[in-house]
């Protein structure tokens, strides 16, 4: 996908109605991308999230050089699994394995690029993830929502979109749950931060 | 002082109140971590006089908790907002002098001997260095910041470059002048 595909798609994608579920034919997607295993809530996830956050930072001012006005801060995005699915379904979070990423347009982000982000970023938090990679991601068809309200409530959606919103569409999940964080919650009020819903799903 | 008029520290603890409501300690922490100090004064121990002064004039309310120990939790109001809306559109559009040391500097430069007034006027260039790296520092820690706050430092940053520059032409045009002993 180039660019003007992606921003011709990025309402769509990045902003879904709240209302209810839709379903989405997700494209091959870029990201940068850091895994790790245990509660999000832990130094290595910050750590993770710091990383991408600063390699945007070094990456910002080249990739806005190149599409100007259009340039749109990329959101951090989540993926959680687990090993044994149980472990996921009962929110036993120290098992649950995350991927935190940032996506990427690929023509706008060549190899050199990435690594002399990495040097820089290096330079200032010192080795980078060993997981730290540019991987490209294709969901496929995908069932998604926008939550908007307190972080503590996206539990309740979820056991509707597993439990209710799937069954009744003969759909089943296959891919990695996926979250997309709108907002950065120090500046955002519970009441009004917007996480976008994410499940690639198959037909049963 | 008229009561719709606010002071910086109170148009500062407003705009944090308006984001979602907090009790002061919260306000504390969150001036310290994105350090707003570095753009506006705030005392350390002025947040809850701040915030007496703002429920004075009913720009905020305060949530009497539920629980005793539990603390007093701050919201703005609808007058709060429309005064934050007021204030914010006065600050981008009004210009306010502020008058940098160097301007009574230059005026007085004639005390000096001609190699005292240059080597000051050097070692502000190293000081002007010392912070353009201190913000950029800030700069990276802070990161990720919403647009708007990104280019605050982009201002920042820029002003201070253009004041080394402005050093640098000055230092190389009055080296050139031997008779400004």
């Amino acid at each position: 996908m180039n660019t003007e595909e992606f921003y011709a798609r990025m309402k769509e994608m990045y902003q879904p109605t709240n209302k209810h579920f839709s379903v989405i034919e997700m494209p091959e997607m870029t990201y940068m991308a850091i895994d790790g295993e245990g509660d999000p809530d832990c130094e290595a996830f910050s750590h993770a999230v710091k990383w991408l956050y600063s390699l945007v930072f070094f990456m910002r001012p080249v990739v806005k050089k190149k599409i100007g006005k259009n340039f749109a801060e990329p959101p951090l995005e989540c993926m959680f699994w687990a090993d044994d699915i149980e472990d996921f379904v009962s929110g036993n979070k120290a098992k649950w394995r995350w991927r935190a990423m940032i996506v990427i347009i690929p023509e706008l982000s060549p190899n050199d690029l990435f690594l002399e982000c990495i040097d820089k970023t290096s330079e200032k938090l010192g080795a980078a993830p060993e997981s730290l990679r540019i991987e490209q991601i294709d969901e496929g068809k995908c069932v998604q929502i926008m939550h908007i309200g307190e972080y503590s409530n996206i539990q309740k959606l979820c056991g509707k979109l597993y439990n209710e919103y799937l069954p009744e569409n003969n759909l089943k999940p296959t891919g990695f749950y996926h979250e997309i964080y709108l907002n950065d919650p120090n500046r955002v009020s519970p009441k009004n931060r917007k996480v976008v819903i994410r499940q690639p799903v198959s037909a049963c | 002082m008229n009561s719709k008029e606010l002071t910086d520290s109170e148009f500062l603890v407003l705009g944090l109140v308006a984001e979602m409501p907090r009790h002061g300690y919260e306000l504390e922490q969150v001036i310290e971590k994105r350090e707003m100090r570095e753009w506006t004064q705030i005392g350390f121990s002025s947040i809850y006089f701040v915030l007496g002064k703002l429920e004075k004039k009913g720009l905020v309310a305060a949530k009497q908790p539920d629980k005793l120990k539990t603390k007093k939790s701050y919201s703005i109001t609808d007058l709060g907002h429309s005064a934050l809306v007021n204030h914010t559109l006065l600050s981008l559009k009004s210009v306010r002098p502020t008058y940098s040391s160097i301007l009574l500097g230059m005026i007085h430069w004639p005390v000096l001997a001609r190699e005292q007034a240059l080597d000051a006027l050097a070692q502000r260039l190293a000081s002007i260095e010392v912070e353009l790296a201190r913000l950029k520092d800030i700069h990276f820690e802070q990161q990720p910041l919403p647009d708007n706050v990104d280019l605050m430092f982009e201002f920042s940053l820029g002003q201070l470059k253009s004041e080394a520059e402005w050093i640098e032409k000055t230092l190389a045009y009055m080296s050139t002048k031997p008779w400004l002993s």
